[in-house]
């Protein structure tokens, strides 16, 4: 459809409208946590730092021995075990559900499925009892599964839709010359699959980052607390007056996040949409 | 397991299959079923964290029934629910038709309508209550220099207030990620399907009426019900910005479920509650699937 030039131009003026406002917020925090302490609570607010400082970055680092650091730290732990573990189960899975089929093998594919329908929150008070008595409260190892089994659905669907576009033909000429399933899936399969895998990247990285209640609930001793549990515990607890903590806690919690999804948001969104629209 | 035997059989006849299952299904049955089972056993008993359980029978849910928080947890997420699903649509929908036009510039605004969604509901939280902040806050200073307010006000400081301010915090997050499904919907639209509603000779109100509201109907759908469920889960948010108050005005199922196991360790009664959210949202679900297949099948 062609756009006359006013309509050319009110459309790159909304946009610009809209780019500000879903900016500002993000951008008013970043202000604020450059700005030296006096300068923060000033009423009227004064948009741009007088001079600006790292000091609240310097402090937040290195406050109660740089605890901050270690909730950042365990949540890149916990984060790329996820990783891990869900790459390696949902690109197996994935293929079996693409190639394989022995009975049953339905019932495993709706009962993996279903847990996107449950929501995990109703499932906490079990999950709690179960793993205290595996001893897998307050362990890295304990959340990475958890978050693996919740993510599992959507990184196995998308995994059997990325191994179902490749062609049939490749495996079972390869049968025939003599390989196994393992070296079809191996050598075949999972170096055409990289997109596939982009997608679950990043899916699975802003999903364990970026979350809170189950960190909350499993991990909630000092010593494993995840980033997102650190940040609201120094707000509900500590901090809850000293903004340029609080904003400079915040900047920090979504770079890591915000520079994954720049990098492979083409994946994400091509992951988002065609786990919607189907 | 007492047909071990065949157990075995099967594994050996199908070993391939199995190995590569075996992790997926493995994780699927420990964290997924048992605790899906689990939960509904425990509701049906007092369940103590130190082991010594009383059976109750319906009890729990009796119990349910007649607490007027739990009441008062259901609605505040229906109203919430309801302030929040039309208002991520309808700008979500603004955004995606503004956006189905090409410019140099629109994957770049896409991009950046969706940032918000890429970083955490704590995060979120944090910038809006520095926004909200009664006595320092920008929105209080913005909005008396411009004339609309005389006097600050305390965005998070009654029931209703707190429910529109997070509202509209959750707004500005998630509107981008209905705007992509959006997109994505409206951009699916095959192209014949205009050409030959112009061979039929369709005007653009029935080319809109006929042509393209119809296709994306599943996605609109989907839109919907995504934001829809979403909101029904809401913790994070709620637990940042609200802590439930002021009054309980602003308790959440999810977080009263929450209190209940993790707080006042009531697990039995807190699985009750569990039980009702995961009723609510599997109807939820299966409204939701119905839709979308009585779409494809028509």
């Amino acid at each position: 459809m062609k756009l006359k030039k006013w309509q050319v131009v009110g459309f790159y003026l909304i946009n610009i409208l809209l780019v500000l406002a879903f900016v500002a917020p993000i951008v008013w925090t970043l202000m604020t946590s450059l700005k030296p302490t006096d300068q923060i609570l000033t009423y009227p607010p004064e948009l741009l730092p007088r001079e600006i400082t790292f000091e609240h970055y310097r402090t937040l680092l290195t406050v109660n021995g740089g605890e901050f650091m270690r909730y950042a730290v365990n949540s890149l732990i916990v984060t790329s075990g996820t990783i891990l573990v869900v790459m390696a189960v949902s690109s197996l899975a994935g293929y079996a559900f693409a190639y394989l089929r022995f009975p049953g093998i339905n019932i495993f594919f709706i009962s993996i499925l279903a847990t996107m329908m449950v929501p995990f929150q109703s499932l906490l008070i079990p999950l709690y009892g179960f793993m205290h008595r595996m001893g897998l409260l307050n362990s890295y190892f304990g959340l990475i599964l958890i978050y693996s089994t919740f993510q599992l659905p959507f990184c196995v669907f998308m995994m059997r839709n990325t191994f179902s576009a490749l062609p049939a033909s490749l495996r079972e000429s390869a049968l025939l010359d003599g390989c196994t399933e393992a070296q079809v899936f191996t050598k075949i399969y999972l170096p055409l699959s990289l997109p596939g895998f982009a997608t679950v990247l990043v899916y699975s990285f802003m999903t364990s980052w970026n979350e809170l209640l189950m960190a909350l609930t499993f991990n909630s001793s000092a010593k494993v607390q995840t980033i997102q549990v650190g940040l609201t515990n120094y707000y509900l607890s500590r901090y809850r007056t000293n903004w340029e903590m609080i904003t400079s806690g915040s900047i920090i919690t979504m770079i890591p996040v915000l520079i994954v999804f720049f990098i492979l948001q083409r994946y994400y969104v091509r992951g988002l949409t065609s786990g919607a629209v189907k | 397991m007492h047909n071990l035997q065949g157990v075995r059989r099967f594994f050996s006849k199908h070993r391939t299959g199995m190995m590569f299952l075996t992790p997926a299904v493995a994780l699927n049955l420990v964290f997924f079923v048992y605790p899906l089972v689990r939960v509904f056993q425990m509701s049906f008993y007092n369940w103590s964290v130190l082991g010594s359980n009383r059976f109750l029978g319906l009890g729990n849910y009796e119990r349910l029934v007649n607490d007027p928080l739990f009441w008062k947890s259901l609605s505040n997420t229906v109203i919430y629910t309801l302030i929040v699903t039309p208002g991520i649509f309808l700008l979500a929908l603004a955004l995606a038709l503004l956006l189905n036009h090409k410019s140099p510039l629109t994957n770049v605004f896409r991009t950046i309508y969706f940032v918000p969604v890429a970083i955490s509901f704590v995060v979120a939280s944090l910038v809006w209550l520095w926004i909200f902040n009664e006595l320092y806050g920008i929105l209080n200073y913005v909005l008396s220099s411009l004339g609309f307010i005389s006097s600050r006000v305390s965005w998070l400081g009654s029931t209703w207030n707190a429910r529109l301010s997070v509202s509209a915090m959750v707004i500005w997050k998630t509107a981008g990620f209905s705007m992509m499904i959006l997109l994505a919907g409206l951009q699916g639209v095959p192209v014949e399907c205009y050409e030959a509603a112009n061979i039929d000779g369709a005007n653009a109100r029935q080319r809109l009426l006929y042509v393209t509201l119809p296709i994306i109907r599943p996605t609109f759908v989907m839109a919907l019900m995504v934001s829809l469920i979403g909101s029904f889960l809401a913790f994070d948010h709620f637990h940042v910005m609200t802590q439930g108050g002021p009054a309980n005005g602003t308790l959440t199922i999810v977080m009263y479920i929450f209190r209940t196991g993790f707080e006042y360790f009531n697990l039995g009664y807190g699985s009750a509650m569990s039980i009702v959210l995961l009723i609510i949202l599997i109807v939820l679900s299966l409204i939701q699937t119905r839709s979308l297949q009585s779409d494809t099948v028509e």
